[in-house]
């Protein structure tokens, strides 16, 4: 037989596939909603912690009190109330009104002025912990900046020019300079979207067979296992870089002005490889559920575990050191690498091998096992 | 008409069906538990050990005091000490670093003539609520060393110690969880997560069950009111979600080591009605779809999207957009979710717990009485 025609089978079962992919109108449209709207939510969520709630009990109402309390500005600051008295503290934690509480003590001007330290009470909320750190490295750094003023003004110099040491950091934030929120976000929701599709989509092709029946006739046709399992998987992965080439060009471009930094034909060459990674397992699942119920929970316990051994939530450093490892199992782990190196690092293949011979590492054993239990169903 | 012994008979027959179904009885044990377990697990909020890369051109006692300085932290932890600033380049573009810090020739002498004395510090910024906690931590260990360094400064030139620098000194004290803690923030919090996808996702299935299996039908031709079925569906899996909520509570106490300052009984009460509300949103649910696989993914969408969008569980509620704040007022589990917080870490005074329970209970009526509106005992 020749390769010809083994071929034009193939491609015949190919465009089987991708007629029933747009006869079901409903799937389509689900496909199309989670590549667009759904991307483009995940990037409104904003998770910076900004307007600190902000509750200040000034003792000594004093031009110099007031500048200090100035000092305490937004974004991150907002204050939300002025106490009189110290019984009202209690209050403001206790019905989370503010999360931290300034007192300013009779006298500051009066220590300050005369060259005494003076101190300030501050009454950080710990409940939530990360926040309540942040607030304390800002508190430091305007504490830090009203003394340099402070003693700027007694020996009367501006406070660059003081005859003190100044640890002087120069702070520079790579790949975001701005600190856009969106770009993170989207992008993690977009690769995320890309595996959900890229499983779902062939388990439930095949699926969808079994339960009709028609897995039979394709048993009986002159196709070999692996031309069967291609013809469902290259449909597949056209499908989802198409819809991953619409989300970045005219869903995240337009909308939250994303950077591409990298090769974008590099991306989508290693999107298609990843998708077909991830297809494998989606035919693995494909041959241990039998009807779609079962295919969608199957999909979900077995993607929830690669969305947290990803890293896109919880950065691998944060994990303890076996689950840190466990990631080498995650093909998403790998996707996020390449991802965003090329698309906001500008990263080269030269620095992205690894994470390319891993994901095809992955879809090797993924797709080989796969393809033995899908023979192994029918001997 | 509200007949007792009939909601009995619905109640009798939908706790026969749960426990006849071993399988399901194992997985309702479980699986929860071990959905708590994996966001708890899963979900870090702290940042720590953040690998840092140095490069020291200095090399002086001044410097390698920074360092020191720098990695007697829990923040920071030396991955890499560099030859070149080439090596902290590469080290940021693979993520390989998350920060690195360049001290050039002459930091020390620049300090000791009391000048200007900079460095660079580079941050990685892909994901910027991190970047911007480490900016936090790396400004205050900076400025920390460099009143020490003013301090020795002022000795040395014979002014006096730090006294007479003046200023202010900021005594910080932190109240509820004074280690800050992350896991005493985010393991009461995650309750919510569970109890309400749970019990809406039992509550929804139980009713759309029996739409697609069709045995709805001898309901619809019974002398069962709507109201009857309904009440007599929600005890018993209540009461399934309340057993499972003994066993997060323990892992949050035994795992965890969150200290409760509250009254547990009050917790109890609470969570019980909060699981009302989520029943309530499932019930909802199962007179809008008709297929369980429809009923489980509206479900799932209603519930967990806003749960960890709106309710105050990852992103704190002051600092959300108005849009946000509003959404965040009008979803119960923002209440829940104060409110297991409150109850552990603070304790809580009634006045303050009532605030957040009334909210609940305001929602968890008005969604039953939805459902009632829309239930019709007929084939539509």
């Amino acid at each position: 037989m020749s390769f010809f025609s083994e071929m034009r089978r193939t491609l015949a079962l190919m465009r089987k596939e991708f007629k029933e992919f747009f006869r079901n109108r409903a799937l389509l449209f689900i496909v199309i909603y989670m590549f667009s709207v759904d991307v483009y939510s995940a990037g409104t969520l904003q998770m910076m912690v900004n307007n600190h709630p902000l509750a200040v009990l000034d003792r000594d109402h004093t031009p110099l009190s007031r500048d200090l309390q100035e000092h305490f500005q937004t974004p991150f600051f907002r204050h939300v109330a002025q106490l009189t008295d110290e019984r009202e503290i209690d209050d403001m934690l206790e019905f989370c009104r503010a999360a931290m509480i300034l007192v300013i003590p009779e006298g500051f001007q009066r220590e300050v002025a005369s060259g005494r330290p003076a101190d300030l009470q501050i009454i950080v909320d710990g409940t939530d912990s990360h926040t309540a750190q942040i607030a304390t490295g800002y508190v430091e750094t305007i504490v830090d900046a009203f003394n340099r003023e402070q003693m700027g003004k007694r020996l009367g110099a501006p406070p660059e020019e003081l005859p003190i040491p100044k640890l002087d950091a120069r702070l520079r934030i790579w790949f975001n300079p701005n600190m856009n929120e969106s770009w993170f976000v989207s992008l993690t929701e977009l690769f995320n979207v890309v595996m959900v599709i890229s499983v779902l989509l062939p388990a439930a092709a095949m699926v969808r067979e079994k339960e009709r029946g028609t897995i039979e006739q394709l048993m009986v046709s002159p196709l070999h296992t692996y031309q069967i399992m291609l013809a469902k998987v290259i449909p597949m992965v056209t499908i989802t870089v198409i819809g991953t080439m619409g989300s970045i060009f005219l869903v995240l471009r337009p909308a939250y002005d994303l950077p591409l930094r990298g090769n974008v034909f590099l991306f989508f060459l290693l999107t298609a490889l990843f998708v077909a990674t991830t297809s494998g397992m989606g035919l693995l699942v494909s041959t241990l559920a039998e009807t779609l119920p079962q295919t969608i929970m199957l999909t979900l316990v077995v993607l929830a575990p690669m969305m947290f051994l990803s890293g896109s939530w919880t950065p691998l450093e944060a994990m303890p050191f076996w689950m840190a490892k466990l990631t080498a199992i995650s093909p998403l782990r790998y996707y996020l690498d390449i991802g965003f190196g090329i698309l906001m690092k500008g990263n080269g293949i030269d620095m992205l091998y690894e994470q390319v011979l891993g994901m095809t590492v992955l879809g090797i054993f993924l797709f080989g096992y796969g393809t033995y239990r899908f023979r192994r169903m029918f001997s | 008409m509200f007949s007792f012994g009939r909601t009995m008979g619905v109640m009798r027959k939908e706790f026969r069906e749960m426990v006849r179904d071993w399988m399901f009885v194992r997985l309702a044990l479980v699986a929860p538990t071990v959905v708590y377990l994996l966001f708890a697990y899963g979900l870090v909020v702290d940042v720590e050990n953040l690998p840092v890369g140095i490069l020291d051109m200095d090399a002086t006692p001044a410097s390698r005091q920074l360092c020191g300085e720098l990695f007697s932290t829990r923040y920071f932890r030396r991955r890499l000490l560099a030859s070149s600033e080439q090596e902290i380049i590469e080290g940021i573009q693979s993520g390989e670093l998350r920060l690195g810090v360049i001290i050039p020739p002459g930091f020390q002498r620049k300090l000791e003539q009391g000048q200007f004395s900079p460095i660079q510090v580079w941050i990685d910024g892909m994901l910027p609520s991190r970047a911007q906690v480490t900016r936090s931590y790396i400004s205050g260990v900076l400025t920390n060393y460099n009143t020490r360094v003013i301090a020795r400064y002022m000795e040395r030139s014979g002014v006096g110690g730090m006294e007479a620098l003046g200023g202010i000194n900021a005594k910080i004290r932190y109240w509820y969880n004074p280690a800050l803690r992350g896991s005493n923030y985010l393991a009461p919090g995650l309750f919510m997560i569970v109890m309400i996808l749970f019990p809406a996702l039992l509550a929804s299935l139980s009713v759309v069950r029996e739409k697609e299996l069709g045995s709805i039908l001898a309901v619809y031709s019974s002398p069962l009111t709507k109201f009857e079925y309904i009440i007599g569906k929600t005890l018993p899996h209540a009461l399934s979600s309340l057993l499972n909520f003994q066993f997060l509570f323990l892992c949050a106490r035994i795992l965890f080591d969150v200290p409760f300052r509250g009254n547990l009984l009050v917790l109890e009460g609470v969570t019980f009605i909060f699981i009302l509300y989520a029943m309530s949103i499932g019930f909802f649910v199962s007179v809008l779809v008709r297929t369980q696989v429809a009923a489980m993914l509206t479900t799932t969408v209603a519930t967990l999207l806003p749960g960890f969008l709106y309710s105050g569980l990852i992103v704190p509620l002051s600092s959300m957009g108005p849009e946000a704040e509003a959404i965040s007022t009008l979803f119960g589990a923002t209440y829940y979710v104060s409110l297991c917080r409150i109850i552990f870490l603070r304790g809580g005074n009634a006045q303050i717990i009532l605030h957040n329970v009334i909210p609940i209970v305001g929602f968890t009526v008005a969604l039953y009485a939805l459902t009632f509106m829309r239930f019709k005992k007929r084939v539509a």
